[in-house]
């Protein structure tokens, strides 16, 4: 076997399990969440398919499956395909440079592998923030293309909630970068091992515990503008039910309507395994080193890796319905104020005193 | 009310044609010249001895043999004098105009609007004279008169219901919308606008999951910016008015359940008490107090779906779930007392169909007991939140000089700062018996309104815990054998009883030849019953004046210029119900 | 460092995002194509209009549009753009030393003053 097919052998593994951790994740996101709210709403949530309505998700995606896909007359055909493609590719793809375990590498063939990141490039967090850009145009795509005027000022709105949120998002990593001094999300998640103290969210130098680096403020700003980037409650406002129907999604049906609403999931996943990698030190556990290693098992120390990251992106993914549950929508023009006034000048003033204190005492 | 009346007769000799005290039901009516009403309806508004800010409703009879064959009725309303009046005006059927009051009261626009869809009468000067619950092309005349068969003429059989699945799909969409019918829900040209072509038409309703059944606005945006809305009722009208007129009294209680179908026991209660004022029966004491105690549960019910899906629109789900939750217990109770849910069917004329028994007077402690705690839980999901409080403060401003001018009643009236509750101004059950306030509002917008129903729901609870302290034993139905059948029991056993049963259910009651209004304090607002008899067992008028349909009168003016997620929260904030609006 | 290291470089790191866009792409279409070739089609006038809550649109959909938020869009792009200056800086921040940090606070403090006149001017006011 030649190296490049060895390559694309292993690529293509690493990406069909990537995909399908993805794809169960939603899954089990669309079933959470119901099961969820509906625990916080003192009901049950879907009961019916399987013990404790556990196979909801695959009698939903069934449906949808065979539901019959109705493209309304006047609509552009080729966008209104397009829109839903993009839309779910660009949620999936996003993945790539996540690192679900640590920095192992395996040897296979004469190859070094890297097993829990498909591909890790140096300028992850670059390639995070231009894919969550075309993310937004799917659904631009979608809302202009239906033709039907909620769908146009769903896909307006979501513009709308692009310029105002991806800036801050784009601020408030700037402090990670300045502690880190890298782009990869590798990298990133490495220098933040050796206790919860060392994640940037607490933000103590490599010798010390005092949070004198903290990033907590940068944590809060980029948790809210990555709620805003997946469209979710309060900042829903591109599919607002109650105001636009559904809003950029209002004609589509069957496969394409799957594509929107998995995309919407996968994206909060996305959001949550980079926020844990940013700020919550990705698959670090919380103390230094791991159990598996103090007992004597230390090549399983990887299991425990991929439970804490799972632990955190579901602490993420939880957050985002425990939101749903509790917040009433922001209008329009007070998600861009908000946005603007408020989430920019603490990003910003992040970024100086980040500086500064980095220049001060340097973490060595 | 004597002086008023001399002064009116003083300035306009000619115009007063009679004047009618009826002292028993304590109402005062004036038939004038309609040539002059627009007159004297300006005079009774502005002279400050007559003071008739508020326009309860306007109302048509129609009387074929007369010569002046229409009779347009107006009910006005002196909030600071504490009085109504009834305007009347004949026209005949030849020409049958008469001057439009809107330039007086701006609500006089919706209620004019129906004047003329049911009964053909123009107003002159009226700005928008279209019909208004009957569909703009309804071709088979004017429902409420007389001589309009109650089934119709016919118009319904050539429908297509039948999908036409043999047509080709079309490829591009036509829209088929004169200008002519665009231009109804235009602005008018001269009023200050955006200035620009690309206005955009949309239409909010009737299959939108938050315009509270099948509401229609169509709003003209600038952007997302409501330039001017439009509500289009009318889709859920089943000519209650004109079913009401080959109804008996009794035969019409259920289908008041059907109006505003959230709170059937408030319209139950109104209407009854229209009826029992017509027919000058006393109602015992214990069924005053039953009464009082099921009318306020209904309202904490109402205002429970009310906050419900306030909150829903506004994005926050949990609170509808919470408010549904306590709904339900209320509900088990009301299926404990009469056996039915939502469409109860429970007052009776001179009563009530059961008795509270002691249990449900447990089960009703028990839960005031949890009451208060539930309501602050679902203060603690909204009432400090910062987006709840952006979204709801210094929107849909309504100052109380404009909710006064529109009609509006109930929460929304009290949200703009005018203390006016018909339960506290005209007592009627034993709210004159028991101690609570009435909120009233500072700014008029919706969070005030969000305000007033959460502390109503708590003075509510209050009227019913004292209620149930007082509830003295006794009869639950009045004793007036002319009007009222026997007990079943009775009628099981006796044969005099049987004969009573049998006359009044084949015959009907026949109540004097009057005509009364009665207005009771709904949930949404002032629920008035404009009864006309002329002796028979069937009301020859029935007129319901129901708060949805005014308050919708009001709706472009409080969207105007506020955004789409605006509009949203006005829906909510009027508690609108469509079954009352339409009809 | 070849030309072809570079590209052998690009290929071991870039490649798999290639490939991953491919297998997306191609379960999506995949996706896409089989469930058109088992769902139901009854395509009908009536079902293919646009929804506008069950009343015939006024217009197409297709009409300029006034976008309220045109002066926020300017100053995204011009802000983003900043934004990606400070990226390569905050990577190489422990390595330039005194001078890179007041370059960039010059650079931080010019962006604010932009920020700073906009707020001022208005242009962060909605409508």
């Amino acid at each position: 076997m030649t190296e490049l097919g060895l390559r694309l052998a292993v690529s293509f593994v690493q990406i069909l399990a990537e995909m399908s951790i993805v794809m169960f994740t939603v899954a089990v996101m669309t079933l959470a969440e119901r099961k969820v709210l509906g625990w916080m709403q003192d009901r049950m949530g879907p009961m019916e398919v399987g013990p404790y309505g556990i196979l909801q998700p695959l009698a939903d995606g069934v449906k949808l499956f065979f539901k019959e896909d109705i493209v309304p007359a006047g609509a552009n055909k080729a966008m209104f395909a397009l829109a839903p493609m993009l839309t779910m590719v660009v949620s999936m793809i996003g993945f790539a440079v996540i690192p679900f375990g640590p920095d192992m590498t395996l040897d296979i063939g004469g190859l070094t592998i890297k097993p829990f990141v498909v591909a890790d490039i140096n300028i992850g967090i670059l390639y995070i923030l231009a894919i969550a850009s075309i993310g937004a145009y799917g659904i631009i795509l979608g809302g202009w293309s239906s033709n039907s005027k909620y769908s146009l000022l769903g896909g307006l709105r979501s513009a709308a909630q692009v310029i105002s949120y991806e800036l801050n998002v784009g601020l408030a990593i700037v402090g990670v970068l300045l502690l880190s001094g890298s782009l990869s999300l590798v990298e990133i998640t490495e220098a933040q091992a050796g206790g919860f103290w060392h994640w940037f969210v607490w933000g103590a130098r490599p010798d010390g515990f005092f949070p004198i680096h903290t990033q907590v403020f940068a944590f809060v700003v980029f948790v809210i503008a990555g709620v805003a980037e997946t469209n979710r409650i309060p900042f829903d406002l591109p599919e607002a039910e109650s105001e636009l129907v559904a809003g950029f999604f209002t004609e589509y049906s069957g496969m394409k309507f799957a594509f929107f609403v998995s995309a919407e999931y996968a994206s909060m996943v996305l959001v949550s395994c980079v926020a844990a990698a940013l700020f919550l030190g990705g698959w670090n556990a919380p103390y230094p080193g791991t159990i598996f290693e103090y007992i004597g098992f230390q090549q399983l120390a990887w299991i425990e890796h991929i439970v804490w990251f799972a632990a955190k992106v579901y602490f993420f993914l939880f957050m985002f319905i425990w939101l749903r549950a509790t917040l009433p929508r922001l209008r329009y023009d007070q998600l861009m104020r908000f946005g603007w006034k408020v989430l920019l000048p603490i990003a910003l003033a992040n970024i100086i005193i980040t500086a500064l204190t980095v220049y001060f005492f340097p973490r060595g | 009310m004597k002086a008023l009346l001399d002064n009116l007769k003083a300035q306009f000799p000619d115009a007063i044609l009679a004047t009618r005290v009826d002292a028993a039901r304590a109402e005062t009516s004036v038939s004038v010249a309609a040539a002059r009403l627009l007159d004297i309806a300006r005079y009774l508004h502005d002279a400050p001895e007559a003071a008739f800010d508020h326009l309860t409703d306007i109302c048509s009879v129609d009387y074929p043999e007369d010569q002046m064959r229409f009779e347009v009725v107006y009910h006005l309303h002196s909030l600071p004098l504490q009085q109504r009046l009834r305007l009347k005006a004949r026209i005949a059927e030849e020409d049958p105009a008469i001057a439009s009051v809107t330039g007086i009261w701006k609500g006089a626009n919706f209620l004019e609007r129906e004047v003329y869809d049911m009964m053909g009468i123009r107003f002159s000067g009226h700005p928008d004279l279209r019909r208004i619950l009957l569909p703009e092309d309804y071709a088979e005349g004017y429902p409420l008169r007389k001589d309009f068969p109650a089934e119709g003429r016919g118009w319904r059989s050539q429908f297509d219901f039948i999908p036409r699945f043999d047509e080709a799909p079309m490829d591009v969409v036509e829209s088929e919308i004169s200008e002519e019918t665009k231009d109804t829900f235009r602005t008018e040209p001269g009023t200050p606008g955006p200035g620009r072509k690309e206005e955009l038409l949309l239409n909010m309703g009737p299959q939108h999951p938050s315009t509270h059944g099948v509401l229609r606005v169509v709003l003209m945006l600038d952007g997302e910016r409501v330039v001017k809305a439009t509500p289009d009722l009318g889709y859920l009208h089943r000519g209650v008015e004109k079913l009401a007129e080959g109804l008996t009294y009794m035969q019409m209680i259920p289908h008041t359940d059907r109006l505003d179908y959230v709170c059937a026991m408030s319209n139950n209660y109104a209407y009854v008490r229209a009826v029992e004022k017509l027919l000058e029966i006393t109602v015992p004491i214990r069924a005053e107090y039953v009464r009082t105690i099921v009318a306020e549960m209904q309202r904490i019910i109402g205002h429970l779906f009310w906050l419900g899906t306030q909150a829903l629109d506004i994005g926050a789900m949990t609170v509808f779930f919470w408010t549904f939750r306590e709904r339900e217990v209320l509900l088990d109770m009301f299926e404990k007392l009469c056996g039915a849910r939502l469409t109860l069917n429970y007052y009776r004329i001179g009563g009530v169909d059961s008795d509270f028994t002691p249990e449900l007077v447990q089960r009703m402690r028990a839960f005031l007991d949890i009451f208060p705690e539930k309501v602050k839980e679902y203060d603690s999901l909204i009432a400090s939140n910062r987006i709840w409080l952006g979204r709801t403060k210094n929107v849909a401003l309504l100052s109380a000089e404009d909710a006064i001018n529109f009609g509006c009643t109930g929460p929304v009236l009290r949200g703009s700062g005018v203390a006016y509750d018909i339960r506290k101004a005209e007592p009627y059950g034993v709210y004159d018996k028991v101690e609570w306030e009435v909120p009233v509002g500072k700014n008029g917008d919706t969070y005030d309104r969000y305000w007033i129903r959460m502390e109503e729901m708590r003075q509510s609870a209050r009227i019913i815990a004292q209620c149930l302290d007082q509830l003295p034993e006794g009869p639950i139905m009045a004793e007036a054998p002319q009007y009222i059948p026997p007990p079943k029991e009775l009628v099981m056993r006796d044969m005099e009883s049987l004969i009573h049963h049998f006359i009044i259910y084949t015959q009907g009651i026949k109540p004097p030849k009057a005509e009364t209004y009665c207005s009771t304090e709904a949930p949404k607002g002032e629920l008035g019953f404009f009864i006309v008899s002329d002796g028979s067992p069937r009301p020859y008028r029935l007129k319901i004046r129901s708060p949805s349909f005014v308050h919708m009168g009001a709706f472009d003016h409080m969207a105007r210029g506020y955004l789409i997620s605006d509009v949203i929260t006005i829906f909510g904030t009027y508690d609108v119900v469509m079954g009352e609006c339409d009809r | 460092m070849s030309g072809f290291d570079l590209l052998s470089e690009y290929l071991t790191h870039y490649f798999p995002i290639l490939f991953f866009v491919v297998i997306a792409l191609f379960f999506g279409i995949w996706s896409l194509v089989v469930s058109y070739l088992v769902q139901p089609k009854y395509p009908e006038p009536e079902k293919l209009t646009t929804y506008e809550c069950g009343s015939e649109p006024f217009s197409d959909a297709r009409m300029p549009f006034p976008v309220r938020y045109y002066i926020f869009a300017m100053l995204f792009v011009i802000f983003d753009i900043e934004v990606i200056f400070l990226y390569p800086w905050a990577v190489v921040f422990t390595k330039i030393e005194l001078i890179g940090l007041i370059e960039m606070l010059v650079f931080i403090g010019l962006f604010l003053v932009a920020y700073v006149y906009a707020w001022r001017k208005g242009a962060l006011e909605w409508d």
